[in-house]
């Protein structure tokens, strides 16, 4: 099998994730109640992971919040910074775990930046939307379909100029790109533990540079004879049992992806992603590269739904719709095709690039794409 | 679970945190320091609004209030446990 739809979950996770699984479901108990060795052993494998997650990513340990994914993440981010009627300006390239639960607080989206791989477009447009008046900003980091790295770190400089409290979606830039919440300067920046992290589905982060709103109500092991929720972080937005043995695997994965650095692993991944879009556009078909592009690349056929099953009854793994993401289609003009979206991993290889082109040679020689 | 039941004997202390989370930053950054403590559960006494973790300590609570102040380690408050079991408020 070749598996290129790392933009949906990561596969093939290092034996290290796997073992600290296994080990927090065998050893640890509920972390935070009880004070007995299980519990406090389970506490321990917790903090060690937000520690390591914190150093990761420019953050106080105690800033590393557990979600069971990015989109909850995001939820909690902006139902802390939006209210009903705010203008919230976001790039062109946005998930819908962003525009979701934008449309349902009744905010005023206002889009800025619809041109892919253009960075002047961008700033321009968002400081244009910014300086138009706004209660708040989300974007995310990298577009989860064309691999489009946005400008972030200047898009943050424009939001603190403009005094817009800001959300970073890093769900696709984790692990591959630099990630650091004191550095980008965000209220938040949520991103998965199960993608370029390498951690188990389930697991996700939100770095809080500001107090969140609780999204749960709950137990914290913490103030327990107070009914309000805690003021204090992470217990605010941590209600319930954490999933310690997701959490103990996702440590592992940080540890992992850091000691080969997102550096490598980006330089890695765009090198096949350079040599795959070559050899789509060798066989014809609109495919959307430039500059600033991530480990993700996506190209049009003429049916992308059936291109994706045809690679897959070849044992190459890829994903053809909108995934998830209407407005980054509409911002390309593929909203009525959908793509077919090709992503790799930290173990990107040529055999892999090459095992997708001699399928996609195939089916053109077939007539069918 | 750590137990409190012992007595004869000045001490420990107890340095009470909002919650688990920076207890053990606290813990993490003492411990760098080398300063010894035990991240415990506290006694009910200690943590009024239920549910409380802190640090126990050998009588040096002062050189540890003043790390974890320095470290930005916010904490509660620091208890000397009295040799007839009760607690005492510090004031570090």
């Amino acid at each position: 099998m070749i598996y290129l739809d790392h933009a949906a979950t990561s596969m093939g996770k290092p034996e290290s994730v796997r073992r600290r699984v296994l080990w927090a479901m065998e050893h640890c108990a509920n972390p935070g109640r009880g004070g007995h060795r299980p519990a406090m052993d389970a506490a321990e494998a917790v903090f060690s992971c937000r520690k390591t997650a914190g150093a990761f990513f420019g953050a106080e340990p105690e800033q590393v919040a557990f979600t069971s994914n990015c989109t909850h993440g995001l939820n909690i981010a902006i139902r802390t910074l939006v209210h009903p009627g705010d203008r919230v300006v976001v790039s062109g390239f946005e998930h819908n775990a962003v525009t979701r639960p934008l449309t349902a607080l009744k905010a005023q989206i206002r889009v800025a930046g619809r041109r892919l791989f253009d960075w002047d477009d961008t700033l321009a447009s968002f400081e244009k939307a910014l300086s138009e008046g706004a209660e708040a900003a989300v974007f995310t980091y990298v577009s989860n379909v064309f691999g489009y790295i946005l400008p972030v770190e200047d898009m943050g400089r424009l939001c603190r100029r403009y005094q817009v409290p800001f959300i970073i979606d890093a769900a696709q830039a984790a692990g591959s790109l630099p990630v650091d919440l004191k550095a980008l300067g965000a209220d938040f920046i949520a991103m998965p533990g199960h993608k370029g992290l390498l951690g188990p589905q389930g697991t996700g982060i939100l770095l809080c540079g500001a107090m969140p709103e609780p999204l749960i109500y709950g137990g914290t092991g913490s103030l327990s004879a107070q009914q309000r929720m805690p003021d204090f972080l992470p217990d605010r937005v941590e209600a319930g049992t954490l999933n310690v043995p997701g959490i103990c695997g996702l440590e592992a994965g940080i540890r992992y992806v850091r000691g080969l650095t997102p550096e490598k692993i980006n330089r890695r991944e765009t090198s096949q992603v350079q040599r795959a879009a070559a050899g789509i556009r060798a066989l014809g078909l609109p495919v959307y590269t430039g500059a600033h592009q991530a480990g993700v690349v996506s190209f049009v056929t003429k049916n992308c739904e059936e291109t994706a099953e045809l690679l897959g009854t070849m044992g190459i793994c890829v994903r053809a719709g909108l995934h998830c993401a209407p407005l980054a289609h509409e911002s390309a003009g593929t909203l009525e095709t959908g793509t077919v979206r090709v992503s790799f991993d930290h173990n990107a290889d040529e055999r892999q690039t090459r095992a997708l082109l001699e399928g996609l040679s195939r089916l053109s020689r077939q007539g069918r794409i | 679970m750590e137990h409190f039941a012992e007595t004869g004997t000045i001490g420990p202390v107890y340095i009470t945190f909002p919650n688990m989370t920076l207890a053990q930053k606290g813990h993490s950054l003492l411990e760098s320091a080398g300063v010894s403590a035990v991240l415990v559960r506290v006694p009910r006494d200690l943590a009024r609004m239920g549910c409380g973790f802190g640090l126990r300590l050998d009588r040096r609570g002062g050189k540890a209030a003043a790390l974890l102040r320095d470290g930005g380690v916010l904490f509660s408050r620091a208890f000397l446990r009295k040799p007839d079991g009760s607690f005492e408020e510090l004031s570090l």
